[in-house]
């Protein structure tokens, strides 16, 4: 494969999580290069979420490896004593990813353009003048640039979302992590969204998706991983993971959503 | 009954002064100090979170009079000696700030985590995160409680009287004894209590209407 002369950008090792006696993660090992698109999928309660909210430390694995963009973080020394060495770590990696959240979180005390602004002044240092130049150019990308005085409350589910994949580009960040973008929105909605998304990929930025969106994990995806139980179940090309796929676990999952 | 409000007229708009002065100059301490509080409440330091619960505990736990006489005439047999005002000023400050300190905390934990989370992901600091994305949003949640506190403390201010102040209730005291017309004073200086709480309620109203303008 071509992939494997690229740079790994982001690298996971033995992660392991649980909630309680509820093992989330069981020993998870992942690769993924600079400019790769995987999407990850699975049922409910697979540990997909947790998987790509630990890697920006959201969540904090029980044990493991993380190596984000070259910065490497034991995630049981970072969980049992965060000192500030570990913490300027984490810090660096949030700083060099984005993320796209189910539920936008969008900042509601300010408009779409403040949204977009807020962390080139706040993480980038920039000026107020500039942040607003490179917010709005932004917004004309994923097609807002009337919205930019719009308070989140006033946008529709699927703007509000490109605004937070505007947030999340200002950043200029190497990988963006989508935490299941389109599952809170109607179908018209989520093809706008989608489109966006397309046009990310496009552009060579490397993005780790969880999503149960098949389309865009076809056609767009470099690499789908399967998850189960905490587990990665299977990890392959899609083509090879749509077209007959022969695990009967996967047939049946691949069976109900695309019914 | 004219002839009454003309002679206590010169007092009583003194005492009005003081009154509203002590009100408000306590409530803006007492917010500050509260936000300091709130936030050590939920520090990470244990020790921190403790104090600020003990802080809480004892001055919404006691009476304000006690407080204040605790000040005004226990204080000076350690040698802390205050004036009348001062006491006041210091005993409404530390009292209002044990109330609006859990206002304001609820007001934190009122906000969305969500919003905490996309903030970090995005790199910021806790405290950027506190001062930029939350609070702002938890000063709209905290300022309902937060207005009927400083209605209220505009009344604890009667009180003072108590430590010899010369406020609204010990000027209606006085020209009471002076001439055996208590009822007419204090329904005056209540009369003007009320009169002063009424245009605290519509700024809050006011204020209300402008931050919650984005969130309806």
């Amino acid at each position: 494969m071509t992939q494997s002369i690229l740079p790994i950008n982001v690298q996971v090792r033995g992660l392991h999580k649980s909630f309680g006696s509820n093992n989330v993660l069981s020993g998870i090992d992942l690769d993924i290069c600079k400019g790769e698109v995987v999407v990850i999928m699975g049922p409910s309660g697979s540990g997909k979420t947790t998987l790509i909210r630990s890697l920006n430390f959201l969540e904090i694995a029980d044990r493991g490896i993380i190596e984000v963009c070259g910065i490497t973080v034991n995630a049981a020394q970072f969980k049992q004593s965060p000192n500030h060495q570990l913490r300027t770590r984490v810090r660096e990696i949030r700083r060099r990813t984005a993320m796209v959240f189910q539920s936008f979180n969008l900042f509601g005390h300010m408009t779409a353009l403040k949204n977009v602004m807020e962390g080139l002044i706040s993480v980038k240092g920039q000026s107020r003048n500039a942040a607003r130049v490179r917010a709005m150019e932004l917004l004309k990308k994923v097609g807002l640039a009337d919205k930019a005085d719009a308070y989140p409350l006033h946008l529709s589910g699927g703007q509000k979302q490109r605004v937070a994949i505007a947030r999340a580009m200002a950043m200029d960040p190497e990988v963006i992590l989508f935490d299941e973008p389109t599952s809170a929105l109607d179908p018209e909605l989520r093809e706008e969204v989608l489109k966006v998304m397309r046009a990310l990929a496009d552009d060579g930025i490397t993005m780790i998706v969880v999503t149960h969106e098949v389309r865009f994990a076809r056609d767009v995806a470099d690499r789908v991983v399967f998850m189960e139980g905490g587990h990665i179940l299977q990890d392959c090309s899609p083509a090879r993971f749509f077209c007959g796929n022969d695990n009967e676990r996967i047939g049946r999952f691949l069976g109900l959503i695309e019914a | 009954m004219i002839e009454l409000f003309l002679r206590a007229q010169p007092l009583l708009e003194k005492a009005v002064l003081v009154t509203i002065g002590l009100g408000l100059a306590s409530y803006f301490l007492g917010c500050l100090l509260g936000l300091l509080i709130a936030l050590a409440r939920i520090s990470t330091f244990r020790l921190l979170r403790c104090l600020a619960f003990c802080y809480v505990s004892i001055f919404r736990g006691t009476p304000l009079l006690i407080q204040l006489l605790l000040i005004y005439y226990g204080l000076p047999a350690y040698g802390i000696v205050m004036g009348p005002i001062a006491s006041a000023l210091l005993a409404l400050t530390l009292f209002a700030a044990a109330y609006l300190s859990e206002n304001v905390r609820s007001g934190i934990s009122g906000v969305d985590k969500g919003q905490w989370e996309a903030a970090w992901s995005m790199g910021m600091s806790y405290w950027r995160t506190m001062l930029r994305i939350v609070l702002p949003q938890a000063l709209r949640i905290a300022l309902p409680p937060m207005g009927s506190r400083m209605i209220g403390l505009m009344k604890d201010t009667s009180l003072a009287s108590i430590v010899t102040v010369v406020e609204m209730t010990r000027v209606a005291e006085q020209i009471g004894a002076a001439t055996f017309r208590y009822l007419e004073m204090f329904m005056l200086v209540g009369a003007i209590y009320w009169f002063i709480n009424q245009v605290l309620t519509v700024v809050q109203t006011l204020l209300e209407d402008r931050l919650s303008r984005h969130f309806k």
